[in-house]
């Protein structure tokens, strides 16, 4: 991949330690992102896409585990940095914004504390300073810098969710780690913080990691869409391309499933099958016992990820012939 | 999620077969089985009493105050009795009123718990309230309350302590009713007609039983610990000479400082922990398994 | 704060149905269950005529719902009758015993729950590990620690052995008790400005008031800890360390915030153990509280004594979920008043 990528990740695996053993998350994952790009993730839940913004900003579960892999940002491995360069790195450089902004923000404290807090760890200056820059982000972002007076619960969901965006990009980070940011909010609100989303890119030049399950709106916000399955990478490509020529069983399966012209459907159902259990995955390709188009190589090795035309990859022995029909 | 290990006690099973899969024994299944271990020492003891006492606890078989030794393996009382013994028959009275008491405070805290839980209404709010303002006073209170004004024997104790734990039995049930209510398969089950009967006892009663083995595990903990409180304060249900750990504990603990004779003291107050130690050992390992909040997800 | 207020008033409303319940409840217990006190204190050993005498005089003769009538009447002119042992009101009496539990349940209070939060926080968040495991055997042991036992090693060691710390009572016997304000020695001491009392009254209240603390923190170490790996699972806390919040302010700001929350609505109803263990811990260490008083009492059969007691506790209770609640309300915006 080139030179000039912001955030590249290689080879990167993420175990989790369970009761019933070692679950691996996400599997030999590799993925770069260029400043000011917006890179959907696309998975069916489980599949490994929010630990995947963990493993980035190194805030796993604690029987969470990086096993293999590196991290890079602007030439830094974040796997080698001390838990306080780590802390400057976070919401600094890169921040993350989570699912439910209804749990997202402390309950018990107010939204300009929350804000100061964020500043105060990170620049030296007076609260009131902290209080101004607070309040002169919101209202850069249309929110009225009243809001800085209000706890968590006295705000909208959509409104809950600006703020929580707010908070992330208070410091100036280069990149944001979206995990379906617009869960639970109404479609409106959904559209408006994708909005939201796309004015940080162009005002302030950040680059987003757009975790979702929906493809819809992964096409909406997006410039690159990679589909995760069951913890590895399966394709990877422009969003016109990926949706003009899905060339994975998988993508095909997800394309099949959004129905025509609504695009806020949460339905992924029509694939047959359950995704895989990952403390004992199937041999050979992940994908084939759900796969219609699965041949007996698929079930004993496993497909590397091949680039089959420029800038898009795909991993599957049998990349382009049509599944789902 | 990872129901299948539940109470399979892999710890064991790890040691005797080498089938299954090696993972290190979780601190819940030592706490079970460390608790389960104790629980069933402490009961043999009393229950192997007349065989495994080297003297008769209630009779002089030696000089007064003696230290331990090996005649006297926990020394001596003022009236020369062999401690040892003492403590082999005194577990006999706490161990039976702790788990007799428990029983009966199942067995009237569950059924108005379930009733109440699932039928609600003005009939739940009074029980509720009733059952709140009786969890809520010092149980070793109202304990206290009823030995003294209606007299300490064993029967009058063991009820005593059985009215200090129906409460708990009622929340916890009732807690666990109120959500298991909403389950698409009990709505299922009403909406076919399934009689209440039916529903309580097949579809509600068998998801509650997880929680009611922690509270019936801890409670006995409790109860003993009551009981012991009892006969400490002077309202224990023995009649002397009859060995009684908590008895013996608060007649010789004023002489254990002042004169040095610790193991009067030390022995008795050991063995009350010990026993109340495994109950919760028990309950807590049981709850560290079952309590879905804490099991990681 | 208008509507705070507003709330408060309320909830001291709701107090009352509740002190109520609560009275009702132990008026049924101590009467109409079977059994009656008088034959249960002397065992039937008194002549037949002399327990009627004795019936009659307490009310005990009369039907119950007389009898229940009476209680109330007397209770809500706050008066609990004369002591059979002493002829004294036993209001009185209970009076110049209740602050020295007080006292002792307040400083056992604050060890236990700094012990507790402190301790289960450590274990929450470390969740797995070593220290993990030790707090929680910690735990486990502290809660089948019996008063007396621990109470009797305490002052063995202490007392007899080290010969550094006294082992009963409040104030050494060369030490006046300072001017009563509270009837807290410590308060008043420092109040009056009576250092030397003050010195004295810590030193005696530091063996009970741990006895008490240790045996109690088990408990808070477990709700803490329960309650914020609960707490430490939500997003807003992974939010804040993506937001490069220092571990330790999550931990020891926002988690321990939200954890106590639910610890402070469950206190109301702890405090009953709270209760019980300084009854036990009064006796052990010859206390002259509530607990002292009462054992005292349950020996002399001093019937009205022992109920006027109950009665206390059961305000007692009453008060601290009245506490319990108003705090509740004041940290916690998500209540509506």
């Amino acid at each position: 991949m080139t030179n000039q990528e912001l955030l590249s990740i290689k080879n990167l695996s993420v175990v989790y330690n369970t009761t019933r053993g070692r679950l691996i998350a996400i599997d030999n994952f590799s993925l770069g992102l260029s400043e000011g790009e917006i890179i959907s993730v696309v998975g069916e839940s489980g599949s490994g896409k929010s630990t995947l913004g963990y493993a980035i900003l190194r805030i796993l579960p604690p029987n969470g585990k990086i096993v293999n892999g590196e991290i890079h940002f602007n030439g830094i491995n974040i796997i080698q940095l001390s838990e306080k360069e780590l802390r400057e790195l976070r919401g600094k450089k890169i921040s993350m914004i989570f699912q439910d902004p209804m749990t997202s923000l402390d309950p018990l404290m107010r939204i300009g504390d929350q804000i100061v807090e964020t500043i105060l760890e990170h620049e030296k200056m007076d609260k009131e300073e902290a209080w101004n820059i607070g309040a002169n982000l919101l209202e850069s972002l249309r929110i009225d810098s009243e809001r800085m007076y209000d706890f968590p619960h006295q705000l909208s969901g959509g409104m809950r969710q600006r703020i929580v965006i707010a908070l992330a990009i208070v410091l100036n980070p280069k990149v944001v780690i979206a995990d379906e940011p617009t869960t639970g909010l109404d479609v409106i609100v959904q559209y408006q913080i994708l909005d939201l989303l796309k004015r940080l890119r162009d005002e302030r030049k950040i680059s987003i990691i757009f975790i979702t399950h929906d493809l819809g709106l992964a096409y909406d916000i997006s410039d690159r869409i990679a589909v995760m399955y069951a913890g590895k990478l399966v394709e990877l490509a422009e969003k016109n391309k990926l949706f003009d020529r899905p060339l994975h069983p998988y993508t095909q399966g997800l394309l099949k499933s959004i129905p025509e012209l609504s695009i806020d459907s949460k339905n992924l159902v029509s694939i047959p099958g359950y995704p895989p259990d990952m403390v004992t995955p199937p041999r050979g390709c992940r994908f084939h016992p759900r796969c219609p188009i699965a041949m007996s190589l698929c079930r004993q090795k496993e497909p590397k990820l091949i680039e089959v035309e420029k800038n898009h990859y795909v991993r599957c022995f049998r990349s382009g012939e049509v599944a789902f029909k | 999620m990872n129901s299948g290990k539940k109470l399979s006690l892999h710890g064991m099973l790890q040691a005797i077969s080498r089938v299954k899969i090696r993972r290190p024994i979780t601190e819940e299944e030592w706490f079970i089985t460390i608790g389960g271990s104790i629980i069933f020492l402490i009961f043999m003891m009393a229950l192997l009493a007349p065989f495994i006492s080297p003297y008769d606890p209630t009779i002089k078989t030696g000089a007064s105050y003696q230290p331990p030794s090996w005649e006297h393996l926990m020394g001596t009382d003022k009236f020369g009795r062999d401690m040892f013994s003492r403590i082999i028959w005194g577990g006999r009275i706490p161990l039976v009123i702790g788990l007799v008491a428990t029983i009966f405070s199942f067995a009237i805290g569950v059924p108005l718990g379930l009733l109440s839980g699932y039928f609600g209404g003005n009939f739940d709010r009074i029980l509720s309230l009733v059952m709140d303002s009786i969890y809520s006073f010092p149980g070793l209170v109202l304990a206290i309350a009823l030995a003294a004004l209606l007299g300490s024997s064993v029967v009058n104790i063991t009820v005593a302590i059985a009215v200090i734990y129906v409460p708990t039995f009622f929340r916890v049930v009732r807690g666990q009713v109120l959500s298991i209510k909403e389950e698409l398969y009990v709505t299922a089950a009403i909406s076919i007609g399934a009689k209440r009967r039916t529903i309580i006892a097949r579809y509600i009663f068998p998801n509650t039983i997880p929680s009611i083995a922690i509270v019936f595990s801890l409670s006995i903990a409790d109860a003993i610990l009551t009981e012991a409180g009892l006969s400490f304060l002077g309202l224990g249900p023995v009649v002397p000479p009859v060995p009684d750990w908590a008895y013996d504990l608060q007649k010789w603990y004023g002489l254990a400082v002042s004169q040095g004779y610790w193991w009067l003291a030390f022995w008795p107050g050991f063995f009350i922990m010990l026993t109340v130690l495994g109950y919760s050992l028990f309950g807590e390992g049981l709850n560290e398994i079952l309590n879905p909040m804490l099991r990681e997800v | 704060m208008g509507s705070l207020k507003k709330y408060i008033v309320l909830r001291i409303l709701t107090a009352i149905p509740m002190f109520f319940i609560l009275i009702t409840v132990i008026f049924f217990f101590l009467r109409i269950l079977p059994g009656d006190p008088i034959s249960a204190m002397y065992g039937g050993k008194l002549p037949a005529e002399y327990e009627a005498y004795l019936r009659h005089k307490l009310g005990l003769d009369l039907p119950y719902h007389i009898q229940y009538i009476n209680y109330l009447r007397s209770l809500f002119m706050g008066d609990l009758g004369t002591s059979i042992y002493t002829k004294r009101p036993i209001s009185r009496e209970i009076m110049e015993n209740l602050p020295a539990t007080l006292e002792l349940t307040i400083y056992g209070l604050a060890i236990a729950l700094f012990v507790g939060i402190t301790l289960g926080s450590s274990a929450a968040h470390r969740r797995g590990s070593k220290i993990d495991r030790l707090i929680r055997v910690y735990s486990v042991l502290t809660y089948a620690l019996f008063i007396p036992w621990f109470g009797t090693l305490l002052q063995f060691i202490f007392g007899v052995y080290l010969h550094i710390l006294p082992i009963g009572n409040r104030l050494d016997p060369t030490v006046d008790a300072p001017i009563r304000i509270t009837g807290l020695y410590t308060i008043d001491a420092l109040l009056t400005g009576n250092f030397l009392a003050f010195f004295s009254a810590l030193r005696h209240l530091i063996l009970p008031s741990l006895v008490l603390g240790i045996v109690l923190s088990g408990i808070f170490v477990r709700m803490t800890r329960e309650n914020m790996i609960v707490i430490l699972r939500k997003d807003f806390i992974s939010f804040a360390k993506a937001r490069g919040i220092s571990n330790d302010k999550i931990i020891w700001k926002h988690a321990l915030k939200n954890t106590l929350i639910p610890i402070i609505t469950i206190f109301g109803l702890q405090f009953a153990l709270l209760l019980a263990g300084a009854i036990l811990t009064e006796t052990t260490f010859s206390w002259p509280g509530l607990g002292s008083y009462l054992k005292l009492r349950i020996e002399y059969r001093d019937y009205p004594a022992i109920q006027g007691v109950i009665v206390v506790y059961a305000i007692l209770v009453i008060i601290v979920s009245l506490i319990v609640d108003m705090i509740y309300a004041m940290i916690d915006p998500r209540i509506r008043y």
